[in-house]
């Protein structure tokens, strides 16, 4: 491999000032019986052409498609000076702040994340990112149970349902039980959530929730409450835009994905995770919080702090045990966001909103109405005449996926698609895909 | 000169880019939303031109010390250089377009590209089977404790220990909590390594598994791994390899051949995708045939006829630890960097990350105090208790070092090492780079000696001075306030 | 140091002061923390034996469990410290004192050091 730096003559030099007769003898602490001795059986080494063909014949073995699939990962569109700049190798190719005199890029941008959030959300402080909505969603269950002080749970059916997996998952070999609150047209049913509700630790619901429909969040953050336990919301951050932020409605810890604006869907990740709560949780929050002091001379500037509650000081009473996280995608985040504006990411709201909408009523005039009555933003669930599959067979071949088949999630809703509408779906686009799910629905 | 906050810069009503017109009826907003639902403010987001905007993050990039611009030594972080092309075929429009709910027969790309990284993983650990799913090493370590608890779990016991090395990474322990372990340490030997009569000291029924790095955290091979596997698979545990440090064992030796039952990857370290200033990562687990059944779902099926799908149907796994699939665009890096260095590519890796640790410890090593002596692996931990003794701190010594255009080393970490300065300079680092960072190092190891104040004073060169971080936590201001709000 | 202070070996000291004990940490804790950013106080009420956990010090860079002299139940804390976390370092025994417990029993102070026993400890303690 030539691609290292290291020739034979400066291995010749190096070896005798350390005073090794060869390399082998740097490896004498191994025995000899562990050592491999043969090769790794990996394909053979691609020069950098080679690897480009190779590696873009895998890209194009994917195939692209007008796509109405949204359920958590969403195109949108991705203003180009964001990857412009965060392709900076001052960014990309930098680590974790820990010398903060030589990291106040990275710290300050972080910063100036944190803030996004916390306008966004209405919440008092967001963290430095988290990995992805779902393991988000799962640290706020560890702040909720910790605060509280009690075992359980209460998980909305409006909550993704692969979220939702995920926090069964973190929370099983710590003995939280988790109670899930079934929905009733399309939305949380209040009455069953005031059947479970008195010894939660809280309520997770998602807003909108995972089928399109706007939850009444006043009513359950105030049933949360009521019962004694926290009230966390799971948002989208684009939605906020245009929907009263969880904050503002006095809900304690909002989690969320923030991919939609950060990043593109890549089959699922990178994203950006973002855990914000009440100041009275602060302590309890998870992960890197960058804040605002003072340099010895008194020039502003930014550090790592409250780093007490983590992990390389705290160790197993650490809040988390969160390390690494999503400081790229973060800063993504904030660039999208900046580039956009506060009426910039209005009008993407809006413009998202009413094509959809335009959407939903050439479907339901097409005899494929929505299957729920609540009010949605940009998704939503359409009741299919015969099962949803038939929908995606049929017009796959026609280089459209009409959305996501219901039939695929747990609990399963046969005739029920799943479709998103991105702003960047043109009328013609949508025309064409309602002429032709209803050539679906007349068989 | 200090950058302003964005919120500051830019008036009101400015904006980088546009939307195109709406081209289906508008104006429907009220209509359609519930009033209440209806958001009231606006929030402060930041309202700035194009060129505002890229001139206040080009000014705040050039704050960074970064790989592209100088040494980082960083120990167990192994900052190596990123191969520029690995980005371009991450962005590959096939890849980036692609959504993680579309039908198997749309992905297949993807799907292959993840299940050959898988095995090309395997055979690096000698081990057999991968889930690509943690985002991060840390989010690896956890998922493994799941796996952990879930194999004894359905042996009819959980345990209730986990066993960890005083000399361990912080997110071990906090990794072990999380799925409801208790924690117990054990000192190391005066060699640094694993001390066998404390191992058989702790080691019990209720011990479900003992955590090692390897190399460990000083920078030195475990050299009685095979006495440690029998005794910790005597009791019926596991042996967990937290393999942050694996950028020294490529192709030497393979983590399960030495009785691992599973290991958790840092491709953000060993395979040279960027650390973004701290992440995206990806944490890959890499497991023992025992311990298949219990990784997250869904796994990656290969079909009779060659292609690919998703297998849901995996009864003892221990759930999903994220929503999607794994990090890819990070994967996607990853794969180019094995597949352009290849099995003999890979081995000369470690040996040059060897080479190089070795090296520069013999250039500065006689300078400081070395707490344990041996050859080293990857890296190795200096310990600045000598120059204690004149009044200067590991931490003054390291801020000297930014002066000199280099990135400080991994400070006080092992925490048994007092004042210690974790150094790694990986293989992607010259003779001459290595050099140059030793004579920066033996620099400071002078000025220590005949102008200590100057060290305790700095850095001096940097945009910053040292910042007040009892201020930060006493007063925590983690966001933007407009005065007057 | 004070003659009506008793201190224990996790170098918390308590005084009796009007039927109660005031409990803080010694100037050697403090002083051995460096600047302390945040103290977590228990709630009026709750009760602690001795050497039960009843709150958290943190100082930038570590963070300390403190444990209850004796046993009882907590009658005030020291709310200052929310917006004052640097009265521990600057007045440990007096502005920066952290709860004030009701013993359940009393005597259990003649099991602790004195502070002469105290000086003792922590001098022979700094030579480890």
């Amino acid at each position: 491999m030539s691609r290292l730096p290291l020739t034979a003559h400066d291995r010749e030099v190096m070896l005798s000032r350390i005073g090794a007769g060869n390399f082998e003898e740097l490896l004498r602490p191994i025995p000899t019986d562990i050592r491999l001795s043969r090769a790794l059986d990996l394909p053979p080494p691609l020069a950098e052409a080679a690897l480009v063909a190779h590696v873009s014949a895998l890209a194009g073995a994917n195939t692209p498609v007008l796509s109405f699939v949204g359920a958590g990962s969403y195109q949108h569109f991705r203003p180009a000076v964001v990857d412009y700049l965060c392709g900076r190798p001052e960014f990309r190719t930098a680590y974790t702040p820990y010398q903060p005199e030589v990291s106040q890029g990275t710290l300050q941008t972080i910063y100036e994340f944190q803030t996004a959030i916390v306008e966004l959300t209405g919440m008092d402080v967001a963290n430095a990112s988290m990995y992805e909505g779902g393991s988000a969603a799962a640290e706020a269950v560890f702040m909720a149970v910790a605060a509280t002080g009690r075992p359980c749970i209460l998980v909305s059916d409006g909550v993704h349902p692969l979220v939702r997996r995920v926090v069964e998952t973190y929370a099983h070999p710590n003995g939280i039980a988790v109670r899930r609150v079934p929905l009733l047209g399309g939305t949380t049913s209040m009455a069953a959530l005031r059947e479970v509700v008195s010894d939660a630790a809280g309520l997770i619901y998602q807003q909108p929730n995972f089928f399109g429909c706007i939850e009444d969040q006043p009513g359950l953050i105030e049933a949360s409450h009521g019962a004694g336990g926290l009230a966390i919301a799971s948002v989208d951050p684009l939605s906020l835009a245009i929907l009263e932020s969880p904050g503002a409605l006095g809900a304690d810890i909002a989690a969320g994905e923030g991919q939609a604006l950060a990043a593109p869907m890549s089959f699922g990740g990178p994203g950006v995770g973002f855990l914000a709560c009440k100041q009275s949780l602060i302590r309890r929050l998870p992960g890197r919080l960058v804040g605002a002091t003072a340099d010895s001379q008194g020039r502003p500037g930014f550090v790592l702090t409250l780093q007490a509650r983590e992990q390389h000081i705290r160790r197993q009473k650490a809040t988390s045990n969160i390390c690494t996280n999503q400081a790229l995608v973060a800063l993504a985040f904030l660039v999208t966001v900046s580039a956009l504006g506060p009426r910039g990411l209005e009008d993407m709201a809006t413009q998202a909103v009413e094509k959809a909408h335009y959407l939903q009523r050439n479907l339901e005039a097409r005899g494929l109405p929505s299957a729920f009555d609540s009010p949605f933003l940009w998704e939503f669930t359409v009741r299919t005449k015969g099962p949803a599959s038939a929908y995606v067979d049929a017009l796959l071949p026609r280089g459209i996926m009409p959305g996501l088949d219901l039939g695929t999630i747990d609990p399963p809703m046969t005739d029920g698609l799943l479709v998103y509408v991105s702003e960047l779906r043109t009328r013609q686009e949508l025309d064409q895909a309602a002429a032709l799910m209803e050539e679906v629905r007349h068989g | 000169m200090a950058e302003r906050i964005i919120y500051e810069l830019g008036s009101k009503g400015r904006r980088a880019v546009d939307l195109p017109e709406l081209d289906v009826p508008g104006g429907n907003l009220d209509a359609i939303l519930p009033a209440g639902a209806r958001r009231r403010t606006v929030p402060m987001l930041p309202e700035v031109d194009e060129l505002e905007l890229i001139r206040h993050f080009v000014r705040l990039s050039a704050l960074n010390h970064h790989v592209e611009k100088g040494f980082y030594p960083l120990g167990s972080c192994t900052m190596k250089a990123n191969p520029p092309v690995n980005e371009v075929l991450a962005s590959l429009p096939g890849f980036t377009g692609a959504h993680p709910l579309w039908p198997a027969r749309l992905i297949q790309g993807s799907l292959r590209l993840m299940a050959e990284l898988e095995c090309m993983l395997a055979e690096i650990c000698g081990l057999h089977a991968v889930t690509l799913q943690p985002a991060a090493g840390a989010h690896g370590e956890l998922t493994g404790l799941m796996v952990v608890r879930a194999y004894h779990e359905n042996r009819g016991n959980p345990r209730k220990r986990v066993i960890i090395p005083d000399s361990a990474h912080g997110t071990n322990p906090a990794s072990a909590s999380l799925v409801g372990y208790e924690t117990v340490e054990i000192k190391s030997d005066p060699d640094g390594l694993v001390d066998l009569a404390a191992l058989e000291r702790v080691l019990d029924e209720d011990t479900a598994v003992f955590m090692l790095t390897n190399p460990n955290t000083l920078g030195l091979f475990e050299r009685r791994i095979c006495q440690i596997q029998k005794m910790v698979h005597a009791k019926g545990a596991l042996l967990y390899m937290d393999g942050a440090n694996m950028n020294a064992l490529l192709g030497i030796v393979r983590p399960g051949d030495t009785g691992f039952d599973l290991v958790h990857l840092n491709l953000h370290k060993t395979f040279s995708t960027p650390h973004g200033g701290g992440g995206p990562g990806s944490g890959p687990l890499v497991v023992s045939k025992r311990l298949e059944p219990f990784l997250p779902v869904p796994r990656i099926a290969c079909r009779q006829d060659g292609t690919y799908e998703w297998d849901w149907d995996r009864p003892q796994s221990i759930g999903k630890v994220m929503t999607w699939w794994g990090n890819f665009a990070v994967l996607v890096r990853a794969y180019a960097y094995i597949r352009a260095l290849g099995g003999a590519g890979l081995a000369e890796v470690s040996e040059g990350a060897i080479l190089n640790a070795n090296y520069l410890l013999a250039l500065v090593g006689d300078r400081f105090d070395l707490p344990y002596s041996g050859p080293c692996m990857h890296e190795f931990v200096l310990s600045g208790d000598r120059q204690k003794k004149r009044g200067i701190r590991t931490l003054d010594m390291a801020k000297r070092l930014l002066d000199k255009g280099v990135h400080a080393p991994t400070v006080y970490f092992p925490i048994i090492v007092s004042e210690g300065m974790m150094i790694e300079p990986t293989e992607t680092e010259s003779r001459e780079s290595v050099e140059s960072f030793a004579r920066a190092l033996l620099e400071v190891a002078d000025e220590v000696e005949h102008d200590p104040d100057l060290v305790h004073g700095a850095p001096y060169t940097t945009p910053v001075s040292r910042l007040d971080e009892t201020r930060a936590a006493r007063q925590p201001d983690l966001a933007y306030k407009r005065r007057g709000a | 140091m004070d003659e009506a202070i008793r201190c224990t070996s996790e170098h918390e000291w308590v005084r009796a002061e009007e039927g109660l004990a005031v409990v803080g940490l010694t100037d050697y804790a403090q002083s051995e923390l460096g600047d302390i950013v945040y103290v977590e106080l228990p709630e009026v009420g709750a009760r602690f034996e001795k050497g039960e956990v009843f709150g958290t010090i943190e100082s930038v860079k570590s963070v300390s469990d403190i444990y209850s002299p004796v046993s009882g139940e907590v009658k005030a804390v020291n709310t200052e410290l929310e917006p004052h976390p640097e009265f521990v370092n600057q007045d440990c025994y007096h502005q920066g004192w952290i709860v004030k417990l009701e013993m359940s029993d009393p005597s259990e102070l003649d099991d602790l050091m004195t502070d002469a026993e105290y000086e003792e400890f922590i001098s022979g303690g700094a030579e480890e």
